[in-house]
């Protein structure tokens, strides 16, 4: 059980991380119509797909963990929801935009907004799992 | 939600901050290793200094909010896994501040040869790849991961 937490927290810490990285380079970007902001934007987008890939890693451990304690409540749908419909499809939605704000500078600043926000995301997350609030 | 909840709810979150921006430093470096213009080493390197910002709040939410679960959890300093929390912390913290000084060196190494006529530098990429500065880093983080690690097990709690 132990491990399984080990990982999970892990890998939601390198989720969390690569989330920041993308951010920083989003926000860096946005108002850049050079050769670093290309640079930048190739940077997002490749973060915001390592983010896809932690978190799946993330929800696997997770559901691994929560079958294994048998543990139930709303703490735990809130996360789900959160991870999946916030983190997931989120990370997704913003290595598309990254991958667009290249030729389309109107999508800038909605990269840079949605890389800020899946950060608070990720983060209220972590608390709803340390919290337990229900 | 008790008081308890909360105070753990942030120690996670600052804890979250702390490792997860260690890990942003060490993608963001790892993007300015890859490129040849000192100009681009020097810019990624600058952005670093968001994530370190991060990291150093988190250090700091992680200890206050840590120290108040220890406070009102009955648990004691003394306790084996805590006090080694709190020396492992201490390392992270002073190794990762060593490490990140080398890095600053290395930004600035980089902006001299960036308003120097841009051209790749020999001396730039062993200052980046310098092997000292990365263990010191990788220390850091793994001193970090330790901390993980206890508070997951709590060895004789």
């Amino acid at each position: 059980m132990s491990t399984l937490l080990f990982l999970h927290v892990l890998a939601a810490m390198v989720l969390a991380g690569v989330l920041i990285a993308a951010a920083v380079a989003a926000v860096a970007a946005r108002g850049r119509d050079d050769a670093r902001g290309d640079l930048l934007r190739c940077f997002a987008r490749r973060a915001a797909i390592g983010a896809i890939a932690a978190t799946i890693a993330t929800i696997g451990l997770g559901e691994g963990l929560a079958a294994d304690e048998d543990a139930s409540g709303s703490w735990l749908d809130t996360s789900r929801g959160l991870t999946v419909f916030g983190l997931l499809l989120g990370s997704a939605a913003l290595a598309v935009l990254a991958g667009l704000a290249g030729a389309r500078p109107r999508f800038r600043r909605p990269v840079a907004l949605l890389a800020v926000i899946l950060v608070l995301v990720a983060l209220a997350t972590a608390f709803v799992m340390a919290a337990k609030p229900s | 939600m008790t008081t308890t909840q909360w105070l753990l709810g942030f120690h996670l979150v600052g804890a979250f901050l702390f490792v997860s921006g260690a890990v942003a430093v060490g993608l963001l470096h790892a993007a300015a290793v890859r490129r040849e213009r000192p100009s681009e080493v020097a810019f990624l390197l600058g952005l670093t200094r968001v994530a370190v910002v991060v990291v150093g709040v988190g250090a700091l939410a992680a200890l206050a909010f840590g120290a108040s679960l220890v406070h009102r959890s009955g648990f004691a300093w003394d306790d084996g896994w805590i006090a080694a929390s709190l020396a492992l912390w201490i390392g992270s913290v002073v190794l990762g501040g060593i490490g990140g000084r080398s890095a600053r060196h290395t930004r600035y190494l980089a902006e001299r040869f960036a308003a120097d006529g841009d051209a790749p530098s020999d001396e730039l990429r062993r200052a980046l790849t310098s092997p000292a500065g990365q263990a010191l880093n990788y220390a850091s983080f793994l001193a970090a991961l330790a901390i993980l690690a206890l508070m997951i097990w709590k060895p004789g709690a």
